[in-house]
């Protein structure tokens, strides 16, 4: 179960964490609607492997289904940092914010 | 030297602190290449254009079409099958005959590329796919022309200056390729984008204020709120890294 709190998802039954993941505003309908969801981990690696636990449907979305890489097209900023060229392995911790940037390239 | 006309039709801007007459006189020397004649460069090239700036290129391969005019507020019901290149600047001439005005109906590839920039001394990137906007990078890299850079996606756009040989390119941030799609976008977005680009082209032609360098501002329409990620050079970048040198 995913309680909402101040707009950003939270886990139940987790203890109190504090690091934030924003969510793209075109994978929200997949994050059952919401800005930012609350995980735990140690590495930006641990805390997406949190959140698509908590919402699967965004796997897909963010890693290669078939290498379980990161798509290409996807890059992890923490505290607004870019997390290249260490990417998944970047140390995150509580009061960290992470962001998923998609490419875009429109015109 | 300014006209007469010139001081008036730009007395406004002239009047702001530290731009004066010679941020406008620089102004009216500046040559600017622009690539894409779509919903970024509307928005850029009109207000470079009401700044006054000397000469503007703009070059772009395709024709408008019916689904182009919802954000593209160059082109018209009239203009629909006329190249973009060339509509755009007809709109151009009206809004200030004082630019001098360039369209090129081309594609921009790695044969043509160097040349069509060549004696111009920046380059507004508002094209509408990735590897045309990592050609234009390469190119401003090696020629050393600062890169403009601005892209769109639905309600969302992301703004960046990239100097050569100083600043993190476009290389340094986006390391994949994405798939080529129709992509969906609101006019308004390409509208705010090419105004923040159009804004980082004159403050660094006038040589005013803090440039988006080292920073990528992105845009998100929905939520109505501007995030600046910061970015740095990546030594082994494939366009600009320790290899390439500077």
């Amino acid at each position: 179960m995913t309680l909402i709190v101040n707009n950003a998802a939270v886990p139940s039954g987790t203890k109190p964490v504090s690091i934030r993941v924003n969510i793209p505003w075109f994978l929200r309908h997949l994050a059952g609607g919401v800005e930012t969801v609350l995980v735990e981990g140690s590495t930006a690696g641990e805390c997406l492997e949190h959140l698509t636990k908590q919402f699967p449907a965004l796997r897909d979305r963010l890693f290669d289904t078939k290498t379980g890489k990161l798509l290409y097209s996807v890059d992890i900023y923490v505290n607004r940092e870019s997390s290249y060229p260490e990417l998944l392995d970047r140390p995150a911790a509580d009061g960290d914010e992470i962001d998923i940037m998609f490419i875009i390239a429109g015109g | 030297m300014l006209t007469g006309d010139e001081l008036g039709r730009y007395d406004r801007q002239i009047m702001i602190r530290g731009f004066g007459r010679e941020g406008q006189e620089k102004l009216k020397r500046a040559r600017i290449f622009i690539a894409g004649a779509g919903g970024l460069c509307s928005a850029v090239a009109t207000y470079l254009a009401a700044a006054g700036v000397g000469v503007m290129r703009i070059v772009d391969h395709d024709r408008v079409e019916l689904s182009n005019l919802n954000r593209q507020v160059f082109h018209w019901d009239e203009d629909l099958g006329k190249g973009k290149a060339a509509s755009a600047i007809a709109k151009l001439r009206r809004l200030n005959p004082g630019v001098k005005l360039e369209a090129i109906e081309a594609m921009i590839t790695g044969a043509n590329a160097a040349q069509l920039v060549s004696g111009f001394d920046l380059i507004v990137d508002a094209t509408d796919n990735l590897p045309a906007r990592f050609l234009l990078n390469k190119v401003a890299l090696q020629k050393k022309i600062p890169l403009f850079h601005g892209a769109v996606y639905g309600f969302e756009g992301r703004v960046m200056t990239v100097l050569p040989g100083e600043s993190a390119c476009l290389r340094c941030v986006y390391h994949g390729l994405i798939p080529e799609e129709k992509i969906p976008v609101i006019g308004v977005t390409p509208a705010i984008v090419g105004c923040i680009q159009a804004t980082e082209v004159i403050k660094y032609i006038v040589g005013m204020g803090h440039l988006l360098t080292n920073r990528l501002l992105d845009y998100n329409g929905l939520d109505m709120k501007f995030t600046e990620f910061r970015v740095k050079r990546d030594p082994d970048c494939e366009q600009c890294g320790r290899s390439i040198g500077d």
